[in-house]
This record gives C-alpha cells, sequence and structure tokens, in this order.
C-alpha cells in the first residue's frame, strides 16, 4: 500500500517536471521562431525613406549607409575617406546608400526624397549628391541638389553609371562597381574644382602665407617642446623624470629673480642644481619660461581636435534638391 | 475733419491688412507664381532638347517618321500655349497641360521605337541625351509637385476667416492645381 503510494508520489513529481520540461520546450521553440521571424523581416524588409540609417550623424567622416551589409567594410572606408575628402575640398556633401530593398520601389522618388529630408548639402548653394543602390530594383540612382546640377549634368551621371557601374552591378559586383563610380564622381569634381579655380584665381593665392605661417607656429611648438624635454632630463638616468624640489632666491632687480633651483629624479634619486632667471615668481612650470608649457599644451591639443577628432557627428547642410541627376536599371 | 477721418480710415485699414494677412497673401501669391514659373522652365528645358533628340535617332532610324513626326507636332503645338502665372485658370492650365502630355506620350513612343537600334541605343550622344531628357521629366515632376504645394497653401490661406474677406476685396482668387498625369496617356503599350 505504501509502496504504491510512493509510486503514485513519483509518477507525479515525475509527470510534473515533465510538463515543466515539456512548457519550457514550448516557450523556448516559441523564442526561437520569434527571433528567427525578427531576423528575418529585418532582414528582409523594404526600407522606408526614414529608416535609412544616417551614419554620417553619428560621424562626421562616414558618408555610407549600408545596413545590409551589400558593399564590404573595405570599400566602405574607403569610400568615407574619398568623400571626406571630397567635402573638405569643395564643400560638397555626399550621401551613399546600398540597401536590398525599398518600399514603393522608385529608386528616383526614394533618393530625392532621402535627399530633400536629411537636407543633403549646404543650404546657400545646394550642392548636395545622393547615390543609391538598390539591389532587388537592380538599380543605381544618382540625384543632385539643384546647385549641382551645372557641376554635374545628368549626362555626366548618366556616362559614369554605364562606364564604370552598370557593368560589375550587373554581375553582383557591389563592391567594383561603387568603388569605381564613386572614383569616377569624385575625379570628375575635383577636375571641375580645379578648372574652375584655374580660370578665376590664377594671380591671388592665399594659400602660401597661410602655409608659412602655420610652419612657423609648428617648429616654435617643436622647439618649446625640445626645450621642455630638454630640462626634465635626468642626466643621470636619462629619463624626463626631473622634478623641481627646493628653489632659493639669490637676487631680485627690476623684476628679474634670480633662484638656484634644485631638481631631483623621481626615478634614481639625482638631484641636479640650476640657476634661473624668470620674469616674476610664478612656478607653475619647470620656472623659466612660465608660459612656455601652457601655450604649447594649448596648441598641440587644439591641433588634435582640428585634425584627428573624427568621432563627433557630422550634419547636413539643408540642400534642397529640384530631380536633378540620372538612374540606370543594371 | 474729413481729413481726420481719413487718417483714421487708413490706419485701421492698414492695421486690418496686417492682421489678416494681406502682405502673407501676396508672399503666397508670389510663391505660386514662382513654382509656376519653375514649372514652365522645365517643360521648356524638355522642348528645347527635343530636335536635337529627333535628328539623333532619325541618324538610325529613318524609317520610323511617323513617329518622329508625331514628336515634331506635338512640341510645335504646345510651345504655341504659354501660360502666365497672373491668368492661371483651370481651363488654361488643363489646355497646357493636355499640350504638354501628348509632348510626354509622343516622346515615350519614340523611346519604345529605339529600344529596337541597339547601335543607337549605344551612340553615346544618344545615352546622354536620354538621361537628359530623363533628368527633365523628373525635374518637372518635382516642379509639378512644388507648384502644386505652394498652390495648395495659398488656397488654404485665401480661404480661411477672416483672411477670406481681404481676398475677395482685393480679388485673391483660388487657384488651380496640376492633376494628376490621366492614365491612358503614360501607360505603356502591351502587345503579346
Amino acid at each position: 500500500m505504501k509502496d504504491s503510494e510512493q509510486k503514485n508520489e513519483q509518477k507525479t513529481i515525475e509527470h510534473k517536471s515533465f510538463v515543466y520540461l515539456h512548457n519550457m520546450k514550448k516557450t523556448f521553440a516559441i523564442f526561437i521562431i520569434c527571433c528567427t521571424i525578427g531576423v528575418l523581416q529585418a532582414w528582409a524588409h523594404p526600407y522606408k525613406v526614414n529608416e535609412i540609417p544616417m551614419v554620417h550623424l553619428q560621424d562626421r567622416t562616414r558618408y555610407v549607409s549600408n545596413p545590409d551589409q551589400i558593399l564590404s567594410s573595405q570599400t566602405t572606408t574607403s569610400i568615407d575617406s574619398i568623400l571626406y575628402n571630397l567635402e573638405q575640398q569643395t564643400g560638397i556633401e555626399t550621401l551613399v546608400v546600398a540597401v536590398n530593398e525599398i518600399e514603393g520601389g522608385d529608386c528616383f522618388e526614394f533618393a530625392l526624397q532621402l535627399g530633400k529630408q536629411q537636407g543633403v548639402g549646404k543650404k546657400e548653394t545646394n550642392n548636395g549628391l545622393v547615390i543609391l543602390l538598390v539591389t532587388r530594383e537592380r538599380c543605381i540612382q544618382f540625384v543632385t541638389g539643384y546647385g549641382l546640377e551645372g557641376t554635374l549634368p545628368d549626362a555626366v551621371c548618366k556616362r559614369i553609371q554605364i562606364q564604370y557601374m552598370n557593368q560589375p552591378f550587373s554581375q553582383g559586383d557591389w563592391d567594383t562597381g561603387m568603388m569605381a563610380g564613386i572614383r569616377a564622381v569624385n575625379r570628375y569634381l575635383i577636375d571641375y574644382r580645379d578648372g574652375t579655380e584655374r580660370a578665376e584665381t590664377s594671380a591671388t593665392d592665399y594659400y602660401p602665407p597661410l602655409i608659412f605661417i602655420a610652419t612657423v607656429l609648428l617648429l616654435f611648438f617643436v622647439f618649446a617642446y625640445r626645450r621642455l624635454r630638454r630640462k626634465s632630463r635626468c642626466p643621470h638616468c636619462k629619463k624626463h623624470t626631473l622634478q623641481r624640489s627646493t628653489s632659493r632666491l639669490l637676487s631680485e632687480v627690476n623684476g628679474i629673480r634670480r633662484e638656484e633651483v634644485v631638481y631631483t629624479c623621481t626615478y634614481c634619486g639625482y638631484t641636479v642644481v640650476r640657476e634661473e632667471e624668470s620674469q616674476d615668481n610664478r612656478h607653475d612650470g619647470f620656472g623659466g619660461r612660465g608660459g612656455g608649457p601652457i601655450i604649447f599644451g594649448g596648441g598641440f591639443f587644439g591641433g588634435r581636435g582640428g585634425h584627428g577628432g573624427g568621432f563627433s557627428g557630422g550634419s547636413f547642410g539643408g540642400g534642397d534638391f529640384g530631380g536633378g541627376g540620372a538612374g540606370s536599371k543594371f | 475733419m474729413k481729413h481726420l477721418m481719413k487718417f483714421i480710415f487708413v490706419a485701421i485699414s492698414a492695421i486690418l491688412f496686417s492682421s489678416c494677412g494681406y502682405n502673407s497673401m501676396v508672399e503666397k501669391e508670389e510663391a505660386v507664381n514662382t513654382a509656376w514659373s519653375n514649372v514652365e522652365n522645365q517643360y521648356q528645358r524638355r522642348a528645347d532638347l527635343i530636335p536635337n533628340l529627333v535628328n539623333t535617332v532619325k541618324g538610325y532610324a529613318s524609317h520610323e517618321a511617323e513617329t518622329l513626326e508625331s514628336v515634331v507636332q506635338a512640341r510645335a503645338k504646345a510651345t504655341q500655349i504659354t501660360l502666365n502665372a497672373e491668368d492661371l485658370t483651370p481651363e488654361k492650365l488643363q489646355q497646357y497641360q493636355k499640350a504638354q502630355g501628348e509632348i510626354g506620350s509622343a516622346l515615350g513612343r519614340l523611346m519604345r521605337i529605339t529600344e529596337n537600334y541597339p547601335e543607337l541605343k549605344a551612340n553615346q550622344n544618344f545615352q546622354e541625351l536620354q538621361a537628359q531628357l530623363e533628368g527633365t521629366e523628373n525635374r518637372i515632376s518635382v516642379e509639378r509637385r512644388n507648384f502644386n504645394q505652394a498652390t495648395q497653401d495659398y488656397n488654404t490661406f485665401i480661404r480661411k476667416f477672416p483672411q477670406n474677406l481681404i481676398a475677395n476685396m482685393f480679388g485673391f482668387e483660388k487657384k488651380p492645381y496640376f492633376e494628376a498625369e490621366s492614365g491612358n496617356e503614360k501607360a505603356p503599350e502591351v502587345k503579346f
């Protein structure tokens, strides 16, 4: 009697755990199905104009929106650098988008709305350029802003597509086609700019003075830096670990202080005694030319911020589009 | 006394105009006029492309004389109809649109024929003309849409109270829209 009860109990426990396991399996299965559907949807669903991720707004050095990974990361990087350079030189803002599918299926309309909504191009000059590749529609579309229509006429857009893009695209070689097309566009725009510049300002060139000043400043900073480094260098262990420890005033005539300063190396403990002259009694640097390091630090980081800080978000200038450009089916 | 009354009348009407949007009406009407001239420019641009295009096609497909002729005639007819922004009436706009629509459909037929001439299609001059033509068609549709938007903006403004009183007084009238191209003009021919 007892045995059978125990058995029964065991059975119910087993049953319960079975039900539990079964439920878990079910939930897990549902979870997996949901995930797959989610992934499939994200993968296969046609983009709306406002769903295209704008990488340029996060990072101003990036111009290629490639959410479906149609282009390789190598291609995107080199296109980014070409287009960054183009914007620096000519001010022309470009947006490149490569997707599998778009809503509506009208490449021209989509590219136009993309340019208008994002405001690609400067507001005053409307010099935006949108390049859209939609693999499922088998189309490549250029759209030029109002102000770019004269620089990059429709016929040139078409010629670039025919010469460089359509052939590789028709074979599914997205990287080659896009790369060659962007290169051609860049070359054309740079050549155009050079042509007009030579015609306009051949006599008055504003660059040499700027370059000269920049060089002088740079040399100054380099010398200041080396001087500073030399000052902090320990003659015993050759490490830059000398620090001012004590000082004794020798004389003070007409606001010029002469002091004897003792430097101690924090690495090997070696001490150096130097006689120094200074204008006032500030000791914020290594004595002597106290202003030097401050100017130097500012200059150094300022320069870095201007040229190397490539991770800040960019923006488009609000350019408008009037339907210029050309498209091809491949 | 009469002088004073006159002054008061002018002052009151000045306040009325500024608060009831007379100036905005003028601005919005001017925006419609600008949009209209943009539309006309783009149609003109298409008309300017036609002689060159026809000549190029003639060089390769001379025996398609009928189609070529229809394009030239449609162009001749349409260039006769010009429409000033000042006298935009629904009838006149429709007439204008119809004439331009005929160019459009004649050009459509011409471009379909060119599909049969691979040598023509490979001609670089023709390819560029084709690109220009496509670009112009795109520009036309963009400018038409801009025109409709400007017109809608203007129309809604002048029909709202109290602007409608001022609008009636000074003869600001509702302006017509471009209608969507009627289907049969652009429908592709299907042959089995």
